[in-house]
């Protein structure tokens, strides 16, 4: 029901936008922002990179703003566009691999003794999720932190239903696997079978 | 159900995304099986996790730079309708084509003496008394439909004649100038000897007979 709602006020707010309203306009922008910003940033794992991304989508959609079709979901097509462009940066990436040198330098140590912590678990999984395969990677981020319902997330990635839940179960179960033994680490140490790293 | 199987649902299970009989029958399951149990923990911890990720943000300047990004698209947009064709019309052979066979028309018709036509017939026709024996005039029109069409149109004869010797003329200039040239008088001969054959029909004898339109004929026979 209260996607229903939402989902009529989007409607209402992309006619005014086909008929030249800027409010209406600022109003999409305001709503979907941060939402976008924060499936962006876990797919591209870059803040500055996934706000460009951003604003190119919703330049695209003030530019598109009148082939909308209303039989459609308006956050679909955000949604959709905002994903397409952050699969075609990623695949610019795989292309053209950046390093900045004075960014690793004497870093990698202490990166490496967090990621050994065990009370450092949600960076962990955090991480973890950067590294998942992108195609389960895309499904996770919209179905289990976006909270999007699985047919949306069907029609954002233009896939059948069925295989966004084997892709959604199967990043959940890789994650499960990366996690593993930092749990059971953490497990030890709380029943006090473990010593903590720091008092070796 | 067996652990292997409990096992690649419980991550629904933990979500609440399984039917009420599966999660039934999962709950039954790990009721009975420590190691489940610990796998169930497992995914309902991670959950929590992802529950507390931290929520990213755009900057604070996002709305007025997007609006400076639309600003400058909505004046390109209102300056190239203004001033630039949405689509410039390109020029291909399909559109060419029909124009180059209509020029190709009417060079033809030109050159085939269809202007001289269609000008002779909007010259005003005054019959010229030569002092000749017109009889020829009076001649009841035959079967010929060329013919009758001439005879109708009030035929003078010497003004066919001048006529005929311009073009024959013009004919001959053309023919010796170029391959067109000759295309186009022997498509003007084949008009014009058709009729030149029917008139000496009603002059059999033109090397004897003194009429103008016997004459005419010893010209042509003559080539002259």
């Amino acid at each position: 029901m209260e996607k229903e709602t939402e989902k009529q006020l989007d409607y209402e707010l992309i006619k005014r936008v086909q008929n030249g309203d800027m409010v209406a306009y600022n109003e999409i922008v305001s709503k979907y922002k941060n939402r976008l910003m924060n499936t962006i940033v876990r797919m591209i794992s870059s803040e500055q990179e996934a706000e460009d991304i951003i604003q190119e989508t919703f330049l695209r959609v003030y530019q598109h703003r009148d082939s909308f079709d209303f039989r459609h979901c308006f956050s679909t097509w955000l949604y959709t566009i905002a994903l397409n462009l952050a699969r075609n940066e990623l695949r610019k990436r795989k292309r053209f691999k950046f390093f900045d040198i004075f960014d690793m330098q004497g870093h990698e140590s202490e990166i490496a003794v967090e990621m050994k912590l065990p009370s450092n678990l949600p960076k962990i999984l955090e991480n973890a999720i950067e590294t998942l395969p992108n195609k389960y990677k895309m499904a996770f981020i919209l179905r289990d932190i976006q909270e999007q319902p699985y047919e949306e997330v069907a029609k954002i990635m233009n896939i059948p239903l069925g295989t966004v839940k084997s892709r959604v179960n199967r990043a959940r179960a890789l994650l499960r696997e990366n996690l593993k033994p930092r749990m059971e680490e953490s497990n030890a140490l709380s029943k006090g079978t473990l010593l903590p790293v720091s008092l070796l | 159900m067996r652990c292997r199987k409990v096992r690649s649902f419980l991550s629904a299970y933990c979500k609440g995304e399984l039917t009420e009989k599966r999660t039934g029958a999962i709950s039954a399951h790990l009721e009975g099986c420590p190691r489940c149990r610990f796998e169930e923990t497992a995914y309902r911890e991670m959950n929590q996790y992802i529950e507390r990720f931290p929520k990213y943000s755009v900057s604070e300047d996002f709305n007025s730079r997007l609006l400076k990004k639309i600003a400058d698209e909505r004046f390109s947009e209102t300056r190239s309708r203004a001033y630039l064709p949405k689509k410039i019309p390109v020029l291909t052979f399909n559109r060419l084509a029909p124009l180059f066979a209509a020029a190709c028309f009417i060079f033809a018709f030109m050159f085939s003496g269809g202007l001289n036509l269609m000008m002779d017939k909007q010259k005003s026709t005054e019959v010229v008394s030569t002092g000749l024996n017109d009889d020829y005039l009076t001649t009841q029109p035959g079967p010929d439909h060329i013919l009758n069409q001439h005879l109708a149109a009030n035929w003078v004869f010497s003004e066919q004649v001048a006529r005929a010797n311009r073009i024959k003329g013009l004919m001959t200039r053309l023919a010796g100038q170029n391959s067109f040239g000759s295309l186009a008088s022997s498509s003007v001969n084949r008009y014009y000897i058709p009729s030149f054959y029917r008139i000496q029909q009603y002059y059999p004898n033109p090397e004897t007979n003194s009429n103008p339109a016997s004459s005419w004929i010893r010209e042509v026979n003559n080539g002259q």
